[in-house]
């Protein structure tokens, strides 16, 4: 996958956006990506793994942790650095077209920088606490 | 007595191929099972409707992101398959009818030994494009277009009547058709991108499967074994229907379609345009060419949908 491959589907783009923060599991994805959306996306169990795989197959998504938690299997996914910058580009193309309408004002294009964890390198426990939330690897 | 959710859960995860259960299976259930006990309602139909759309996707290696031009040439070799099974499934017709013959004390000669011949080359080129054997599959092929035309050796003379009622004219045209469409997957093969390492998503190997096809469409599929069903044209456009619907869950079954309409529109275009067809009146009619143009037509919207289809499942 490539920035040149935008647009990416709506799905899509919640799913990467539920991840941008923080890595999750499977559930707390689809709640994420459901409140992100304001209630139009509302991802099944089914649609939401055919989505990770097809994520994690173009090194958008990876997996971060693996652990049993009240005896229910759990994966926890974060955003690759081209995840990352997938996500910004569109959302960047999303805002050029609203701005046609809205007035350049309304949309500020951003640059593909990480919010908070940087996906690829090893991150202190301590940081991922702070911002750990419903869904985030436990500590 | 209902079974509880999770077992119920366990149950549809047994749709998906084994492998991938295995992989998933324990993490998808614990994310089914959060889900209900969020205590949203509205998500069970959507639930199990998600699961068996996923769990045919990825039987059927109908993989989704992958570009267009890897998900047409992935359709291409379901064409290819397609075709390959019905002209094994017309050369078996007419080796059936041999035996027929031979069983009822009616002469043969030498050279319908090449309706088995046919047969079991034909049979040979599905399992290889099956297996993703392209050049075999396309020699194969090759073997059984040569074997059928031999065994119809003696009805070449006189052309016309060969054309006009002889069946075996309609049933030479698939292998030749699936040659040329597998030449471009001799060049570059289905489901692997340039970049990627991982196996072919696309293409699943199922030759047996793929074998099993063969008789299923004698029965299906414009052969000679329609002079006793007369289901025709009538389940062939059943099957073009089958692969309308298909395409919800696979955008390149209307491809693969489209290929089985076309190969039998084709040779009534070409009869009514090379030879002169007359009504039971006597008078010189056109019925074959506008049959002929009305399947082609419904190939070119076959097509035209699985383009869209394409497009739309290849992003991501």
């Amino acid at each position: 996958m490539t920035v040149s491959q935008l647009p990416i589907r709506e799905p899509t783009f919640f799913i990467l956006a539920a991840l941008q923060e923080q890595p999750l599991h499977g559930y707390a994805v689809m709640t994420k990506a459901e409140e992100l959306s304001q209630g139009r996306v509302k991802l099944s169990t089914g649609t939401l793994y055919a989505a990770l795989d097809r994520l994690a197959g173009e090194d958008l998504v990876r997996v971060v942790d693996e652990r049993v938690v009240n005896g229910r299997a759990r994966r926890y996914y974060t955003l690759t650095a081209t995840g990352r910058e997938v996500l910004v580009a569109e959302a960047n193309r999303m805002a050029e077209a609203a701005s046609v309408v809205t007035g350049p004002r309304t949309a500020q294009p951003r640059t593909a920088q990480p919010r908070t964890a940087q996906p690829r390198t090893a991150q202190p426990r301590t940081a991922r606490r702070r911002s750990a939330g419903p869904g985030a690897v436990p500590a | 007595m209902n079974p509880g959710p999770d077992r119920w859960y366990g149950w549809l995860l047994r749709l998906y191929p084994r492998h991938y259960r295995r992989e998933r299976g324990p993490e998808m259930l614990a994310t089914m099972l959060d889900a209900r006990e969020s205590g949203q309602p509205h998500r069970a139909g959507r639930e199990v409707a998600g699961l068996v759309l996923g769990a045919l996707r990825m039987r059927a290696g109908a993989a989704t992101g992958v570009s267009p031009g890897q998900l047409w040439m992935s359709a291409v070799r379901l064409a290819v398959l397609f075709l390959l099974a019905q002209g094994t499934a017309a050369s078996l017709t007419h080796a059936g009818l041999v035996v027929q013959r031979l069983v009822t004390g009616q002469p043969e000669g030498i050279s319908a030994l090449g309706y088995a011949a046919a047969t079991t080359a034909g049979a040979l080129a599905v399992a290889a494009v099956a297996h993703g054997r392209y050049l075999v599959g396309v020699l194969g092929a090759a073997a059984g277009l040569v074997a059928m035309q031999w065994a119809q050796l003696p009805v070449w003379l006189p052309v016309h009547s060969w054309l006009l009622f002889d069946t075996s004219f309609h049933d030479s045209w698939p292998f030749p058709l699936a040659i040329l469409l597998a030449l471009p997957l001799l060049v570059r093969r289905p489901g692997r991108a340039p970049n990627r390492t991982a196996p072919d998503r696309t293409a699943p190997r199922r030759p047996l499967a793929w074998l099993l096809a063969v008789p299923l469409a004698v029965l299906l599929l414009p052969t000679s074994y329609d002079a006793t069903l007369h289901w025709q044209p009538g389940a062939l456009y059943v099957v073009a229907a089958g692969c309308l619907l298909w395409t919800v869950v696979d955008a390149r079954a209307p491809i693969a379609g489209a290929a089985l309409v076309f190969v039998s529109a084709l040779p009534l275009v070409v009869v009514d345009v090379i030879s002169t067809t007359y009504d039971s009146a006597g008078k010189v009619t056109h019925a074959l060419l506008y049959a002929g143009l009305r399947d082609l037509a419904v190939a070119v919207v076959l097509v035209g949908i699985g383009a869209l289809r394409i497009a739309r499942q290849a992003r991501l």
